[in-house]
């Protein structure tokens, strides 16, 4: 009897055993940067907060029960490997979503990949706007929530006379036209606009076009290694901020570390986020990067939006029940956290994300003092309203063509 | 409560608990579980229909006070008010002027359903407002009002230059009155911004949104929550409890407000937590980004939970009652069985005690039925088996008495005979004594005559001096022999040997052996005949002669194989009588037949001549002369003669042996051949290797 009763639990063991099968482990994730080239020492501390993210995330106890597998690849700041790699993630290693680019070039070129595949794209940087995808989540700030707000608070509080200078390339360009609507409806003047030519350091006409006119406030939209030899340029030239400040839209705490800090203090910028916000998210955040990466490493607005990124998708995916692309992007709509930079959120309408405004002044230690906070979230707007819609659709087109099929200019 | 003693009973108890309690459990189990897993999602589904619904009209609510106030803030007659406000002294004509925008703003405001709207300059003073508590001429950047969520809208809309909708705050300078602003930039013609209109919203409006408990039972609870001045409060008032603007507190201690504190940490997620109130609810929480507030959609536990309840009441009385079940069935199955097996178990017990004629009653028509049957007829048999064992042994009793008569007659006419035989006995025993005494003698007699028949036997040293290689194997049946062997030298490295084989055996046959020995040496050596066949021819009369065979009735003799083996020549001359002789060469067996007739014994035929045969010895050859004794020999498995075919082939396959050795195996072969059977005939077997 007793043999009996041994085989009939162990025969409803197995039953139940039998009834608990399990699935895959693991959800793959892109995580797209440059890691090579020039772009590589911007890039790659986005790359790094999007990893913390993902670790943190594991740490936990993963997604739905299984841990994220980020697939880390190099755009080498190549376009079209950009495009590539994109697909290959997409097709090959069957991504679940990914989080990357810098550049607007890089965001461009990949745009058609996850819209051809249905995919989906974490995209972290402000950028110019004028650009709305189904398959794209935009984390950085729109025009609305860096640049407008700049131009009318420098018009408030600085002058009503601008020079604007940038790298010849899309975002540059479509800030520089977002700027000239506004100060032209807020009754200011732009007395000048020049471009030098991505990672060009001939910034010396500029600087003399700058002295020649005299602005109020000069509204900077170079990016790279240029700034590094405009700034240089302009001290030298005896424009220091208490004559003449100039609010740079591509200078972060990131980007300061490779500059004069002391010939930068006094100066503007606008972001979302900031490194010295004195919230205690932020405090935890700009620790555990610390820990992680280095003592010496900054967090700023990029690594900011590439971390919350992965939180805001994250949350989609656990209100989905499950990481199909498909089903995620259901539940990406006024999906909210409390980042860093305070609560985020994103707009179901346009899948931009409603952020805090933030403009700041360089200090010196390479940190940043708040001056003007929206204090909670701004609707993000990603084409201006000073045109309509398919007005900046042309402007667009017309600066693509004439750059022969690029969205920068590649040559004089 | 005999029925409760029923071991059957209790095993069959358990074993229908042990097989069916755990499938039970696990099935009730899985019912319950999975019954509540789907009422959870269906009750998580509903709830978070319901908070999609409510987000998505809150959602709508804020966008369209959005739209009213940009709505308005775009109209001309705003955007004229403001340039002819701002920057203007303060007159008598502009305060007229104010005076009658007013009621239009106050006409505006209760179209869009406003509390109150206020003009405010881009330096933030206050140029009209419909709220007294906001008075005109108040600086929001300077003034009491700086660091208001009036304040901060403000700045908000006029540095971002968007509609703006504030988070939930209180009416300044009132007593809690809870609201919200709305803000938008007044443009002029030329889209260049010149102040901000901004709107305080009617929260009732926000209610009447709302308030929708449709599908919700009687518990279930839409809370719309947010942080004002640093506090928790309950936006709108709740279904369970009236909420004052004085009460709105909420509770956020520990056990209390778990879905409120989720949602206000911008949380959305859903489950089983405390509400406000320490009730357990089953909760949707989510974090309404536009209202920076929280919403809960809410249910008490019992009641979501009813019907879950409900059916683990129902699975548990399932189980209850199939436990009552099993037990009543057990019992009353067992009691099937018992019944009948204590009927048969007392009747069995009272048998055992002797008494045969008990019987079980039992009418079961199962397989116990029968049982009982069949102890029935087992008993009833043996019952007449006891009747008739004991009608037996009383007649055997009788019969003992009377047999033990019989014998005891028997017993003493036995005796009388016994005393008789002793008698008897005695005077055998007598007779046998002296019959022994006799046939000692004889014996003796015999014995001593077996020393004289050996004597007159050819020595084997004396053969040994002409044949070197020669053995005899000489085994006579009695003390004497009917078989002798005879030899005779001659000269010139020549000699004659004989096997002869007499007329019976043991005495008769050993004095036949006498007379044959007798008459060889006369005819060999004084009628100096040395010619095997013509030894014969004289034996032949002369048996006839000495035996005076022609008068008596004496009709014994013979049977020879003689042969003379010339050594210098190498030849052997043979001749038989009866008696044949084998030689092997070259592994080869040849008989030469003797001639078939024997010496003596025919007296009234006339003598026959014999033939003389003639052996050339051109290679090694043994030769075999033999009495008929070892072929006729009764042995073996069939008991049956050992016969002529095998005596060959046993010749043939020792004939390359030493002499000695072919002895040696001929009286082993014959000895396990016989194997304690007596020897019939006398035996010889005499082989010369030449």
């Amino acid at each position: 009897m007793l043999v009996f009763f041994k085989k009939y639990y162990l025969l409803l063991l197995c039953s139940l055993l039998w009834a608990c099968q399990t699935e895959p482990d693991e959800i793959k994730v892109g995580v797209l940067h440059s890691l090579s080239g020039t772009m590589a020492i911007s890039e790659k501390a986005v790359a790094n907060a999007t990893l913390m993210a993902i670790d943190e995330i594991n740490a936990k106890g993963g997604l739905l029960g299984k841990k994220i597998k980020p697939i880390v690849v190099d755009g080498k700041s190549d376009w079209g490997v950009f495009a590539a790699e994109a697909d290959r993630l997409i097709n090959q290693e069957k991504v679940s979503v990914i989080f990357g680019c810098w550049t607007s070039a890089s965001r461009k070129t990949v745009k058609p990949v996850f819209e051809k595949n249905n995919h989906l794209l974490f995209y972290p940087i402000q950028y110019e706007g004028l650009e709305q995808s189904p398959n794209i989540v935009y984390t950085g700030a729109a025009p609305n929530q860096q640049i407008q707000p700049a131009t009318k608070w420098a018009f408030d509080n600085i002058g009503k006379k601008f020079f604007i200078v940038g790298s010849d390339y899309v975002f540059p360009r479509t800030a520089s036209a977002i700027i000239k609507d506004m100060v032209k409806e807020l009754g200011g003047e732009v007395l000048g606009d020049e471009f030098v030519l991505l990672g060009s350091t001939n910034v010396k006409p500029l600087v003399e076009k700058i002295i020649a006119a005299k602005p109020d406030v000069i509204f900077n939209n170079i990016n790279g290694d240029s700034n590094l030899a405009f700034f240089k340029e302009l001290r030298a030239a005896g424009i220091t901020p208490d004559k003449i400040p100039t609010f740079s839209f591509s200078v972060a705490e990131d980007e300061l570390r490779s500059m004069d800090i002391e010939q930068m203090k006094g100066d503007y910028t606008a972001w979302n986020y900031f490194q010295s916000i004195d919230t205690p998210e932020n405090k935890t955040f700009v620790e555990n990067y610390k820990k992680k990466y280095g003592i010496d490493v900054v967090t700023d607005d990029p690594i900011e939006a590439g971390y919350i990124s992965v939180y805001l998708w994250s949350q989609a995916v656990k209100e989905a029940g499950t990481d199909n692309v498909h089903e995620v992007r259901k539940h990406l709509p006024n999906q909210s956290f409390n980042a860093p930079e305070g609560l985020v959120y994103i707009d179901g309408a346009t899948q931009h994300t409603w952020k805090t405004v933030r403009i700041g002044r360089f200090r010196g230690y390479g940190d940043v003092e708040v001056v003007w906070s929206s204090e909670k979230p701004v609707q993000p707007i990603p084409y201006p309203l000073s045109r309509k819609q398919a007005v900046w659709d042309k402007f667009l087109q017309d600066l693509y063509n004439c750059w022969d099929g690029n969205w920068a200019k590649l040559r004089e | 409560m005999k029925f409760l003693q029923s071991k059957i009973a209790w095993q069959l108890l358990m074993w229908l608990l042990v097989i069916e309690f755990p499938v039970e459990s696990l099935l009730v189990y899985i019912s319950y579980h999975n019954s509540k897993e789907t009422l959870e999602t269906e009750l998580t589904e509903k709830l978070r229909a319901i908070a999609t619904y409510q987000i998505q009209n809150m959602n709508e609510y804020v966008n369209t006070q959005l739209y009213n106030i940009n709505a308005f803030a775009s109209t001309p007659e705003v955007a004229t008010l403001t340039q002819q406000l701002v920057g203007t002294k303060d007159t008598l004509a502009l305060r007229q002027l104010i005076d009658n925008q007013q009621v239009t703003f106050e006409k505006y405001q209760e179209v869009f359903g406003f509390n109150s709207i206020v003009l405010i300059d881009p330096t933030g003073t206050i140029c009209l407002s419909t709220e007294p508590k906001l008075p005109k001429g108040e600086n929001l950047a300077t003034g009491n009002l700086q660091n208001t969520e009036l304040s901060r809208t403000f700045k908000r809309a006029n540095t971002i230059l968007q509609p703006d909708f504030s988070d939930f705050t209180y009416m300044p300078h009132s007593n809690r009155q809870l609201t919200a602003f709305v803000a938008a930039p007044i443009r002029n013609n030329a889209q260049q911004p010149i102040g901000i209109l901004v709107a305080s919203i009617n929260i009732e409006k926000l209610k009447k949104v709302t308030q929708n408990y449709v599908g919700m039972g009687e518990t279930g609870e839409i809370l719309l929550v947010s942080t004002v001045e640093n506090e928790p409060i309950f936006v709108l008032p709740n279904r369970r409890n009236s909420i004052t603007e004085a009460t709105n507190r909420i509770d956020m201690s520990a056990n209390k407000s778990e879905g409120i504190k989720k949602a206000l940490a911008a949380e959305t997620g859903y489950g089983l937590v405390k509400d406000y109130a320490g009730r357990d609810v089953f909760a949707h929480w989510h974090y309404i980004p536009a209202l920076r507030s929280g919403l809960v959609i809410k249910e008490d536990v019992a009641e979501a939970f009813a019907p879950i309840q409900r059916l683990r009441n129902i699975l548990l009385m399932i189980v209850g009652c199939t436990l009552l079940l099993f037990v009543f069935a057990a019992f009353n199955i067992a009691k099937l069985f018992t019944k009948p097996i204590r009927k048969l178990n007392e009747v069995t017990k009272k048998i055992a005690a002797g008494d045969l004629t008990q019987r079980a009653a039992i009418d079961a028509t199962n397989e116990i039925g029968e049982l009982g049957h069949s102890f029935n007829d087992m008993t009833e048999r043996i019952y007449t088996v006891q009747n008739e064992l004991k009608e037996m042994n009383a007649n055997l009793e009788f019969k003992v008495a009377e047999r033990t008569e019989e014998l005891q007659t028997m017993i003493e006419e036995l005796n009388q005979t016994n005393e008789e035989l002793y008698t008897t006995v005695e005077f055998v025993e007598k007779q046998k004594n002296e019959l022994t005494k006799k046939n000692d003698n004889i014996v003796a007699s015999i014995t001593y005559a077996r020393r004289i028949q050996a004597a007159i036997l050819p020595l084997h040293e004396d053969i040994s001096k002409v044949l070197k290689d020669f053995f005899i194997f000489y085994k006579p049946r009695d003390i004497v022999s009917g078989d002798f062997y005879w030899f005779g030298e001659l000269p010139n490295n020549q000699c004659l040997i004989a096997a002869v084989d007499c007329t019976g055996h043991g005495v008769p046959g050993a004095l036949m052996s006498m007379i044959g020995v007798n008459l060889l040496n006369e005819i060999v050596y004084l009628m100096d005949i040395d010619s095997p066949e013509l030894i014969l021819d004289k034996m032949q009369t002369e048996i006839t002669r000495v035996l005076q065979q022609s008068v008596t009735e004496v009709r014994d003799g013979m049977d020879i194989a003689i042969c003379k083996i010339d050594l210098p020549q190498r030849q052997v001359e043979y001749a038989g009588a009866m008696n044949s002789i084998y030689y092997i060469q070259n592994n080869q067996l040849n008989e030469i037949k003797a001639n078939k007739i024997g010496i003596g014994g025919n007296s009234l035929r006339s003598p026959q001549k014999f033939d003389k045969h003639i052996i050339h010895l051109t290679s090694p050859t043994m030769l075999y002369l033999f009495s008929d004794g070892y072929a006729d020999q009764i042995g073996g498995i069939s008991h049956r003669k050992y016969m002529t075919k095998n005596f060959k082939s046993l010749l043939l396959s020792l004939h390359h042996l030493y002499p000695e050795m072919q002895q040696e195996h001929l009286a082993l072969t014959l000895h396990e051949w016989m194997a304690g059977e007596p020897q019939l005939d006398d035996i010889m077997v005499i082989g010369v290797k030449l």
